[in-house]
């Protein structure tokens, strides 16, 4: 089922929470809504499953307007932050419970609970009470709830948030292969950037009630379409600039090393001579590069090496910067000055906002 | 090793004590009471039972105070599920004041508040004489014999203790469970049925027990309405001859009896539902808006209930501010005399200093008892745990009428060397007892929740920074108990002021009457003795207002806390 969010906007005693959001998500997806808390994208779930009414703006499914159906008339399946268990029924009697409210003979929710069941593998204890279950096995009964009425769009409102680290990652590479299984369409509500980039088809960015951009994760992460995508979706260095004139290879920007040459798609609302942030990706600094590249020299202030990768923070341009590079190459001491390599093709730039 | 033996060891002598204490002062009164039920001079026998349960007039007194118990659960519940609602799910203007409002009946025990709506509902009462003013026939409001004023009296003073349990169990359903039902496609009726019943039910039962047991075995009220067919009465008749006749002890049999079965079956209904701990509960953020007219039917609701909850109150007040009152609706004149004269009276003020003295030392008992049962039961480990919490709890499937019979029948005549044990002598020590056993598990469930709630870590955190066990329980522990012992102590210094069925029972000297007895007493006078009687209930109104003023400001939200019913 394909869902459209159409000019949806909702209001909380004067204070805006969602405003003119729209876009659409395509059937079969795992789409993300992603942002910092307080950003609306839970209300905007909320508003999807039905349980809250939007003040303005339409939503479909395929092209029937559903805005006016009661949550219970949609048929989509939800799982809650908390699980919202039901604390006096079994794992067997929560799962079922959409089944039997639906009227399906007893025959067949039988078979579907236990294939469901064996699905997000809690085969075993169906018998047991949500209390006596781990969090994780938790989450599993809540997944297999909403999962077992075989609704066309499944809601999780940040599933894994309540899980620890180890358990997050594991849970995560289950809805990936649950996902694919069943070829559902999944909305998917999270602050946590990395659960979106490594698990999303598509996602959307939400930003104090506003959609500030929707795409494929790469494209977020490689092209974001304000400082703030830019911060949000991985780490990055803000560093403040000036728009120069764009030519026809793009647009010359005055960064702190000097002049540099962006591709016209990383420019966002430049003016000429206008202020820009810009935007630098820590793994897009290299202490090596040719001799005739731009380069700049800092001071190394910090080195964490971190396994596979090594983080440094630098002091160049009176700040510091953060730099991640492969590990292995020759320790930078603490203190040393070492020279590096912007990678320009890859920056971003934005028009600053006073 | 030392200090863990040291510490074992006074686990185990206090666990001995505390099982001491309850062998005699609840196990022995009540094995005294099955004896003497059956058996005679050695010889078991059901002649008693027979002879009890083939008069007819006992059977109709049984029957009725059983329809009591369940009319007064039935009319608490009516009153209180609609509060619960408001109050849990709606949001509205003045909701803190009538939530404040609704909860006063119970700073007045009700055989007090049938002191004066007997003058408002008598046959010769203000209502009666206002209908017969318009020309309408007279209204027997007590009906049958005085039972529907005892039926209403008691429900208008017990359901804010179900209101308590039934709000306190709505409050914990989680809205998403409602919501997490609506998305599988179940209708309103579904989940009622499924979700909001079996989550809401054990709270509501562990509720109605409580007010059924007080209900069942109340002494005060139909006393005072002089509806002297109902099993306590029956009993209280029965304890001047307790040594000659047997039937008393059948009587008393049958109410424990059918204490401890409807307990039990309460127990069982309201056992299990765990709740995950990620639950939050209501946020306030969904409280429903009221629409206007929905708004008229909640608040038509309020002032009924609370007209009718302050009544009992008011009309106490009168009897006590008047000076004359007889075939008007309202008092001619007003005066103070009655006030002097509670503070003056002989047996006023010997009630009044009786009574300070009994539930001070009740309460530095139970407070005693209370903190140390409380940290066992949540911080130690041990097979004795189990027998303690099942002991600790008995109490309250045992009304206080049948554990005074037992006491009277147990220890009337007897005498140990140390302590004064006879009633008739000196019923001090047996009173002290008696109020401390019976405010027990709430004392302990206060405890224990405060425990349950401070966390072990806090305490290990201490520790863990070199403090050792006396200190951590100086500075921490008590510290951040004291709300929750502070709010425990004074309910139970309230309640054990105006305890009435034990208190009526085992003080037989006037010089030994607490308020309660007083207040019976001076009521059965003629003359003044009602209006006395009136301004000292009014008196004890205030006190225990005041007590419960400083305990739910003390404790906030957590009040129900200490009226919920189920077991820790």
């Amino acid at each position: 089922m394909r869902l459209t969010i159409e000019n949806i906007s909702k209001s909380y005693g004067g204070q805006k929470v969602l405003e003119d959001l729209s876009f659409t998500v395509e059937e079969g997806e795992l789409f993300f809504l992603i942002g910092s808390s307080g950003c609306g994208k839970s209300t905007l779930l909320r508003i999807i499953s039905g349980l809250l009414a939007p003040d303005r703006g339409r939503i479909f499914f395929d092209s029937r307007d559903v805005t006016s159906l009661p949550a219970e008339k949609r048929g989509l399946g939800l799982v809650f932050q908390n699980y919202a268990l039901w604390p006096h029924m079994t794992v067997w009697e929560n799962v079922a419970f959409g089944l039997e409210t639906r009227g399906e003979k007893s025959s067949l929710i039988k078979e579907k609970v236990a294939r469901i069941l064996g699905e997000v593998r809690l085969v075993g204890l169906e018998k047991r009470y949500p209390a006596e279950l781990s969090g994780g096995q938790q989450q599993r009964v809540a997944l297999a709830r909403a999962l077992v009425i075989e609704p066309p769009l499944v809601l999780l409102d940040e599933p894994l948030s309540n899980l620890d680290a180890g358990l997050r990652l594991e849970m995560r590479g289950e809805l990936r292969r649950i996902h694919r299984n069943l070829g559902v369409t999944m909305i998917y509500v999270t602050h946590d950037q990395k659960e979106a980039l490594s698990l999303a088809d598509r996602m959307a960015l939400l930003h104090n009630g506003k959609l500030e951009q929707a795409g494929a994760p790469l494209e977020l992460y490689k092209l974001p379409r304000s400082s703030y995508a830019a911060s949000f979706l991985g780490e990055t260095n803000l560093l403040e600039g000036t728009f120069r004139t764009e030519t026809a290879e793009g647009w010359i920007v005055e960064t702190p090393w000097g002049e540099a040459k962006l591709p016209s798609d990383h420019v966002f609302g430049a003016r000429e001579n206008g202020e820009a942030i810009i935007s630098l990706r820590p793994e897009n600094l290299s202490f090596q590069g040719p001799g005739d590249a731009p380069c700049f020299e800092a001071e190394i202030v910090e080195n964490n090496f971190l396994g596979d990768i090594t983080q440094l923070v630098v002091r160049a341009f009176g700040r510091d910067l953060t730099v991640e590079t492969v590990s292995g190459a020759d320790r930078l001491k603490v203190g040393s000055k070492a020279r590096l390599w912007p990678k320009e093709s890859e920056l971003t730039a934005y028009q600053r906002e006073d | 090793m030392f200090r863990n033996f040291c510490q074992r060891f006074g686990t185990a002598v206090f666990f001995l004590s505390v099982a001491l204490f309850f062998f005699f002062f609840l196990a022995l009164p009540l094995g005294k009471i099955i004896l003497s039920s059956f058996w005679e001079n050695g010889d078991f026998t059901w002649a008693y039972f027979l002879a009890v349960f083939k008069n007819q007039g006992i059977r109709e007194s049984f029957l009725n105070s059983l329809l009591i118990g369940l009319f007064v659960t039935v009319l608490t519940t009516f009153l209180s599920l609609p509060l619960a609602y408001f109050f849990v799910w709606l949001d509205f203007p003045l909701k803190r004041l009538f939530q404040g409002l609704i909860l006063l009946p119970m700073v007045m025990p009700p055989f007090v508040g049938a002191l004066g709506m007997r003058y408002l509902f008598a046959r010769c009462g203000s209502f009666n004489i206002l209908l017969s003013d318009l020309g309408l026939p007279a209204v027997d409001f007590l009906g049958s014999g005085g039972m529907a004023g005892v039926v209403l009296l008691e429900a208008l003073h017990l359901y804010p203790i179900m209101y308590l349990n039934v709000t306190a169990s709505l409050a914990s359903l989680d809205e998403s469970l409602i919501e997490a039902a609506k998305m599988t496609g179940a209708g309103a009726f579904t989940i009622w049925r499924r979700i909001i019943l079996p989550l809401f039910l054990p709270g509501y039962f562990a509720g109605a027990i409580i007010v059924f047991i007080w209900a069942f075995t109340d002494l005060g009220t139909p006393l005072v309405f002089e509806f002297r067919n109902c099993l306590a009465v029956n009993v209280f008749d029965r304890v001047t001859d307790i040594h000659s006749n047997a039937v008393g002890y059948v009587l008393v049999l049958f109410m424990l009896a059918a204490s401890c079965v409807f307990f039990l079956l309460s127990k069982s209904l309201s056992k299990g539902v765990k709740v995950v701990s990620t639950s939050k509960g209501i946020q306030s953020s969904s409280l429903k808006k009221v629409s206007p007219s929905a708004l008229c039917a909640v608040y038509a609701f309020l002032f009924v209930t609370s007209f009718l909850a302050l009544l009992p109150h008011v009309s106490v007040m009168l009897v006590a501010f008047s000076d004359k009152w007889f075939m008007t609706v309202l008092p001619e004149s007003y005066t103070l005399r009655h006030f002097t004269g509670a503070f003056t009276h002989k047996l006023a003020v010997s009630g009044i200093r009786n009574s300070l003295f009994l539930s001070s030392f009740a309460t530095l008992l139970d407070i005693f008892l209370g903190l140390t049962i409380g940290y066992l039961l949540a911080r130690k480990k041990g097979l004795w745990r189990e027998a303690l919490d099942v002991m600790v709890m008995l109490p309250l499937a045992i009304p206080g009428i049948v554990l005074a019979f037992g006491y009277v029948s147990l220890f009337a005549g007897k005498n140990l060397p140390l302590l004064t044990l006879d009633p008739l002598k000196d019923p001090t020590a047996l009173l002290i007892i008696c109020y401390s056993i019976r405010r027990l598990p709430y004392i302990v469930r206060s405890v224990y929740a405060g425990f349950q709630h401070i966390g072990e870590s806090m305490e290990e955190a201490g520790r863990s920074l070199g403090a050792g066990f006396s200190r951590v329980l100086r500075t921490i522990t008590l510290p951040l108990l004291s709300s929750h012992i502070l709010a425990g102590a004074i309910l139970t210094f309230a309640f054990c002021m105006f305890e009435v069925g034990a208190t009526i029972l085992l003080a037989a000297r006037e010089w030994d009457y607490p308020i309660a007895k007083t207040i019976y007493a001076l009521n059965m006078r003629l003359g003044d003795g009602p209006c006395i009687a009136s301004a000292m209930g009014v008196i004890g109104m205030v006190l225990l207002g005041s007590c419960l003023a400083v305990t739910s400001a003390l404790l906030g939200r957590k009040m129900g806390e200490l009226f919920r019913g189920s077991s820790s």
